[in-house]
């Protein structure tokens, strides 16, 4: 029999909207925008540093399941550090157009504050949710690309092109997973 | 006595070098009829960089630097066989019938790599007669030694510009930047926008 759950059903959400944990959507997002950027570079690779892609297939398949590993990382570790300081600052805007919904509503139909307070608590999750999802994506993804260019066509522009690939790949997945992981306060 | 030995000395002075005057005339006039040719050859690699497919540039410079005509010159180079390279333009094998002192003539052969692999050029050779009635004489030009052939592969890596190449990834780069930035642009524009009404 499954242990049940310490927590009240009210602290479950509160975890699930303050917490770490990922919903299913936000997991999807996350995993198709780092199989994007992790592909997008292997163009480059092909065709600046003549690799071809039936020829290396395996090497750039494991590079890109790792440089997508550490990228999901990357993204979950901003997204949460991001929500916290975007919620506060999309404060009064959500509750400015929560207000004005509710006052668009029917006018026999009274609203309590204690609702409007949960409703502009929930809208700012919403937005907070939505804007740090966004904002993670591009900044992990920038720190990544600007990376893995340094590295690949700067550095390393006179290696060969397989340890090019590998070293400039792991290496800059790593750092943007390892960025991901400091925390502003 | 001192004066008249001096005397004496600077007359007999002035014979031997009467004498070394009149010989060394004669001497170079016989000199003058005797004249001969002495051509120096030079090959260069017109081409900075050597690549497989590409057309390969080779120079040869042949200085008369003798009093008289070279003759029935003839210039060959047996470094570029059928099996490794395909002559674009010019030949290996030129005759020239006479090359007149101090001047020079110069021919170019193009050929085109076509293995990527390093290339040991040897020397050319040129014949001549270099005055009349002489047996032919052989000089060789300069050793250019060991020649990298770099791959197709190799030069685009290295030397094309890849505009486009960067370019397009740009593009391609556009959902992973572009969009996220621009969803959250406009949700952080909206929402300012009705805190700066709200306050007002």
């Amino acid at each position: 029999m499954a242990p049940k759950s310490n927590f009240s059903k009210e602290e479950e959400l509160l975890l699930q909207d303050f917490g770490r944990g990922l919903s299913a959507k936000s997991s999807a997002i996350f995993y198709f925008h780092a199989f994007i950027v992790s592909t997008v570079p292997l163009y480059l690779f092909s065709n600046i540093q003549q690799m071809f892609i039936c020829e290396n297939a395996i090497l750039f398949g494991i590079g890109t399941i790792v440089s997508m590993y550490f990228i999901s990382f990357a993204y979950k570790n901003n997204k949460f550090e991001l929500k916290h300081k975007i919620a506060q600052k999309r404060g009064d805007g959500v509750s400015a157009e929560i207000h004005a919904a509710v006052a668009d509503m029917d006018g026999n139909k009274k609203v309590s504050k204690k609702e409007k307070d949960e409703r502009i608590l929930w809208r700012k999750n919403e937005v907070a949710e939505a804007e740090s999802i966004q904002l993670a994506v591009f900044n992990t993804n920038a720190t990544f690309l600007a990376i893995l260019i340094f590295l690949a066509f700067l550095i390393f522009k006179n290696y060969a092109p397989t340890p090019n690939y590998a070293i400039s790949i792991f290496v800059a997945s790593g750092l943007t997973a390892l960025f991901s992981t400091s925390s502003q306060n | 006595m001192n004066l008249g030995c001096l005397i004496f000395y600077s007359s007999n002075m002035k014979c031997v070098l009467c004498l070394v005057a009149l010989f060394a005339f004669f001497s170079n006039a016989v000199i003058a009829d005797d004249t001969t040719a002495k051509l120096i050859l030079i090959k260069e690699v017109l081409n900075d960089i050597i690549t497989e497919g590409n057309d390969l540039s080779v120079q040869y410079s042949l200085f008369n630097i003798g009093d008289g005509p070279a003759t029935d010159v003839e210039l060959a180079d047996s470094d570029f066989h059928e099996s490794e390279f395909e002559l674009v333009s010019g030949m290996t094998s030129v005759k020239w019938e006479r090359i007149g002192a101090n001047s020079n003539v110069s021919h170019v052969v193009v050929v085109k790599p076509l293995k990527a692999s390093a290339f040991n050029s040897t020397s050319a050779v040129v014949q001549y007669v270099a005055s009349e009635g002489a047996e032919p004489t052989f000089g060789f030009s300069d050793e250019l030694g060991e020649l990298s052939i770099i791959s197709a592969t190799e030069y685009k890596r290295l030397h094309a510009s890849h505009v486009w190449e960067w370019f397009l990834f740009s593009v391609f780069c556009i959902p992973s930047l572009l969009l996220p930035y621009l969803l959250h642009f406009t949700s952080k524009s909206k929402y300012n926008a009705l805190s700066a009404k709200k306050k007002h």
